[in-house]
């Protein structure tokens, strides 16, 4: 690959709920990473709010904003749409736009559905890596710390009841995936960014999140009827 | 005897007496030097049999890849936290590595990601995965383009081991994906395969042995190094907390010798103590039973020499028939030692030899007539079988004859027991007289014995005959079923001139695999082609990149355009990407990390032909499975347990056929020897106790299997044995009839005792003689005490 050179690209404003507290994010997802802790130290602090917000809760649904920024254009790719993550099932998200597409992650595999027509279709018990993956993602999105230690670095920061957790791939295996990973909320998780080895970055942030107790036959159906293996 | 032959008689004793030392010292020598050191008890019932298939470049590539497997051990440690059973697995990896037992112990992966990422980046303009360079083919690039657009909105190029910007077709991702072996429900956890579980988690350990499974060196030392990573894993956790399950042929291996031995020091040591009861109440003195001890040993030492010069190991089999040599070679002793009973005043050792030397040696040529036919066979088992009680009969008869007339002396007091048990049963069978009633009553029970020959039960099924232990069973279902991995011991064995030759033969064949998938016939596959396509179906890969993917109107262009790349970037990416790529060689694959899983589906250069092996998961359709083999020349189906079962089922049939023309032979040397009346007679007992046994068998539905064939085959050598005593030994009937009933008891101590045996197919052998020879026995005396006299 040719040299590249880290892109300045203006950070849209409007989703940073907590950028008043920390600051520039970009310079700030540097420093998440001086701070190692351990996985029982993160659940005890930072993570100790936002971790009890999920213990209660079978099921969280929400929208998010999905900016995909690489180095070699100036402008980020744009997604956006809403999720629905379910406690030992999986996710299913949802792209509204700029196109339809709904993508499930189970600890079985992933499926992507375009305008209803199924256009992949990953059996983790074929194929390991989808697995590795899309054990990283869930436990990323349940604040699983305990399971992501075995494979990562991790580092946290806390300043009032905002957070950043830090993970950083201490296994070649995973490494590919991404290079560095900040989680970053408050009460809640409100933003993930990860960063590839080249400097290209992915911007995920959650909002309008809701809870429920209980997994509805509707929400279930979502991780059984997309054809899962 | 004249006073003029005796001298010479003697000279002629101690020179066969010093020929026979000689011969003997120089034996044990070489048994001690060379051959004890080396010597390795095979306990696979597969080993006894012929191998699948026909040629010899198959059977050696086939041979290569069981070896490789059978070397193979597979370990879940397992504890409740996952954290526990990773520190657990650490430790059990670190004491197994540290031992020497094992040739590799794996618990860490390596980057093998990152290994088979290098090896396709310095390959890639020749390499697509099957799907795409499917797509590409039929012309549906547009689709290949826009899944790559949305994957660059969506979460499914987020979760691509290579990046989008590196990777934005999903090129790499999709040939990594095709190349990865699937692990079941292992998962990749850090750098550990584990199955996490709510109350049981587990950590996956594979290892190799340093040797073959079946050394006995390799299993004692696998054994103990096992016991060491048990305990020492145990120690790093709660002990009590540790569940560690384990799959490999070592275990049963191991299994299966610990209870031969078990069963042979047991049975042995019975066996042993009363046939020295007997040898002592019967004809006192310690030397008859120091010289049968040493003709027994001696007989064991040759049968094990001969087998392990001709086959390089010794089956556990022959060695069950080895210990059944004590019986045979016994016999021999016996007939010398009643012979003092015979009343003759006169009587030396020389004088003994003389007269039953004749029998003795007309009854080791039937015996080895049996075993020589059985030498022909071109069955390893049989053969071996054969050769070590050929070897261990003629030492032992060779003892009898060249060393007792020097090594024996009469005791001087007489003992009074033997002759008085063998004239008692010789009165009892001569007043035994035959009427209208007894006769009718002795051909009912016969016919009505007969009758269960109609309900004889055949059993060939390979895994019927052989057992292993059940904890061990369950642990390899354990295994299985905490990996639901599904692997199938049916496999492909793909062969071709040359590395190209296979590699293409390989990918017609997978070709058709794809689609047996598809319909759900078969679970999955894993063959090397996946990895290193064939140079043709390469260059078709690199047309098509040329075409329509790289070229100005081709999608990778449009694809980065599409994203809003500046002309500049989308010019650089599309000259970068196949610039300075070669084709891959299986050379290059094999020299790389990246086939370390697959390393042992490549067999290389065999026999003149190359050699690889695709192995199968989940079959649900095997005659699909041959239909696919015989479609694709140069493929072949091989399923050793089917084969295993048909060569049981054949070879069973043939031993049916080859006994009948055994007992043929034997009859015609009965006649030429003594003459057409009497022949039938020293046959009639074997012939007809094998009858009945298979008939009892119908009865109590004891199956019949090839090995219950070679048990009759024992049978016909020591019924007419017992037959030509009776005959010889009608002047001095009571030795006779007790050296004859002796023999019939030291055989079936020898025998009976292996119908209690937990290793089906040894079981088989000593039911069948255990009824065979009992029936003999009777039969022998009945025909020759009783039926002669109707013939005078």
């Amino acid at each position: 690959m040719n040299a590249r050179h880290r892109t300045c690209a203006a950070l849209p404003a409007i989703a940073l709920l907590w950028s008043g507290l920390l600051g520039n994010p970009a310079a700030r997802a540097d420093s998440v990473f001086d701070h190692p802790q351990t996985a029982q130290q993160l659940l005890q602090g930072p993570l100790a709010e936002p971790t009890a917000t999920l213990r209660g809760a079978q099921l969280m649904r929400g929208t998010f904003v999905y900016r995909k920024f690489l180095v070699e254009i100036p402008q980020p790719l744009l997604s956006r749409g809403d999720f629905v993550f379910a406690r030992d099932l999986g996710i299913d998200w949802h792209t509204r736009q700029p196109f339809d597409s709904d993508f499930v992650l189970t600890a079985k595999g992933m499926s992507q559905r375009d305008d209803g027509r199924t256009t992949l279709q990953l059996s983790a018990s074929d194929q390991p890596a989808v697995k590795v993956v899309a054990r990283i993602f869930l436990a990323l999105l349940s604040l699983d710390v305990n399971s992501l230690q075995s494979s990562f670095e991790l580092s946290g920061v806390q300043q009032g009841r905002q957070w950043q957790v830090g993970l950083k791939p201490t296994v070649a295996a995973v490494a590919g995936v991404f290079r560095q990973a900040v989680l970053s909320g408050g009460a809640q998780v409100e933003k993930l960014v990860l960063t590839d080895a080249n400097g290209d970055r992915s911007e995920i942030e959650f909002s309008d999140l809701r809870y429920a107790a209980a997994i509805g036959a509707g929400d279930r159906a979502l991780f059984t009827s997309s054809a899962q293996q | 005897m004249s006073g003029a032959a005796r001298p010479a008689q003697s000279r002629v004793i101690a020179l066969r007496f010093k020929a026979w030392l000689l011969a003997m010292v120089a034996m044990l020598a070489v048994f001690a030097l060379y051959v004890m050191p080396r010597l390795k008890v095979e306990t696979d019932i597969l080993a006894l049999l012929p191998v699948a298939a026909d040629d010899r470049a198959s059977n050696s590539a086939i041979d290569h890849f069981s070896q490789a497997l059978a070397a193979k051990i597979v370990l879940l440690v397992g504890a409740p936290e996952l954290e526990q059973a990773r520190r657990a697995a650490q430790r059990f990896a670190a004491t197994l590595a540290a031992s020497h037992a094992f040739a590799s112990v794996t618990l860490e992966q390596g980057a093998y990601t990152q290994e088979t990422l290098r090896l396709y980046a310095a390959h890639r303009g020749y390499l697509l995965s099957a799907h795409q360079l499917r797509l590409l083919q039929s012309g549906q690039q547009a689709q290949l383009q826009q899944e790559a657009v949305r994957a660059a909105f969506t979460p499914t190029g987020l979760m691509r081991a290579v990046s989008f910007s590196d990777d934005p077709l999903g090129l790499a991702n999709d040939y990594l994906l095709q190349q990865l072996p699937g692990t079941g429900a292992a998962q990749l956890d850090g750098r550990m395969l584990v199955i996490p579980g709510d109350t049981q988690s587990y950590v996956l350990i594979t290892a190799d042995l340093a040797g073959s499974p079946f050394a006995t060196q390799v299993e004692d030392d696998a054994g103990a190094a096992l016991a060491k990573a048990q305990a020492a894993a145990a120690a790093a956790i709660a002990p009590a907390t540790l569940d560690v399950v384990m799959s490999g042929t070592v275990q049963h291996a191991a299994a299966a010798r610990n209870r031969a031995n078990n069963e042979l020091s047991v049975f042995g040591t019975l066996e042993t103590a009363s046939v020295v009861l007997l040898l002592v109440t019967i004809f006192s003195g310690v030397r008859p039973l120091l010289l049968g001890a040493l003709t027994t040993a001696l007989a064991f030492t040759a049968g094990l020499c001969a087998t392990f010069f001709v086959f390089g190991t010794v089956h556990v089999l022959a060695l069950v028939f080895g210990s059944s040599l004590i019986g045979g070679v016994i016999d021999y002793s016996i007939h010398f030692f009643a012979d003092r009973f015979r009343g003759d005043p006169d009587w030396t050792p020389a004088s003994a030899v003389e007269h039953v030397g004749g029998a003795v040696l007309l009854g080791l040529v039937t015996t080895l007539l049996g075993y020589v036919v059985l030498l022909l066979v071109p069955f390893p088992g049989l053969r071996q079988i054969a050769l070590f009680c050929v070897a261990g009969l003629a030492v032992g008869c060779a003892t009898v004859l060249c060393a007792y007339p020097v090594l024996y002396r009469a005791p001087r007091r007489r003992a009074a027991w033997g002759p008085r048990l063998g004239e008692w049963l010789a009165r009892v069978f001569s007043e035994w007289r035959w009427n209208g009633l007894r006769a009718g009553v002795a051909v009912l029970l016969l016919l009505a014995a007969l009758a269960g020959l109609r309900a004889l039960l055949v059993q060939d099924d390979v895994r019927a005959l052989q057992s292993s232990p059940p904890q061990l069973v369950a642990a390899e279902k354990r295994v299985a079923a905490l990996l639901r991995t599904g692997t199938d011991s049916r496999y492909f064995l793909v062969q071709a001139t040359t590395p190209e030759g296979l590699l293409e033969t390989e990918s017609t064949l997978t070709g058709r695999l794809d689609t047996l998938k598809a319909v759900g016939k078969l679970g999955s596959y894993t063959a090397l082609s996946r990895a290193v396509p064939p140079l043709i179906q390469q260059q078709q890969a690199h047309a098509l990149l040329e075409s329509k993917v790289l070229a100005p109107d081709g999608i990778l262009p449009a694809v980065l355009r599409q994203l809003g790349f500046p002309p500049a970037a989308v010019a650089e990416r599309t000259r970068a990407f196949a610039a300075g790529s070669t084709p891959l060689q299986v050379d290059d694959w094999l020299a790389s990390d990246a086939s370390r899983p697959y390393r042992e589906l490549w067999l290389g250069r065999l026999g003149g032909r190359y050699a690889s092996i695709v192995t199968l998961a989940n079959v649900s359709d095997v005659p699909a499975l041959d239909a696919t083999a015989a479609a694709v020349p140069g493929v072949r189906l091989i399923d050793r347990v089917q084969t295993v079962t048909d060569v049981l089922y054949s070879y069973r049939r043939a031993m049916s056929w080859l006994l009948g023309v055994v007992y043929v032979i034997a009859m015609a040397l009965l006649c030429f020897k003594f003459g057409w009346r009497e022949a039938p007679l020293l046959l009639l007992p074997s012939a007809l106790a094998s009858a009945v046994t298979l008939g009892l068998f119908g009865w109590f539905g004891v199956p019949v299997n090839l090995f219950t064939l070679l048990a009759l085959w024992l049978v016909l050598g020591l019924g007419v044995d017992y037959g030509i005593f009776l005959r010889h030994g009608r002047t001095a009937l009571p030795t006779a009839v007790l050296s004859v009933s002796l023999s019939a008891i030291t055989t079936l101590l020898a025998f009976g005792m292996l119908a209690a045996s937990s290793t089906p197919f040894i079981r088989s052998i000593g039911l069948t003689l255990l009824f065979a020879i009992s029936l003999s026995w009777l039969f022998a005396m009945l025909s020759c005490l009783t039926l002669e006299r109707i013939h005078e």
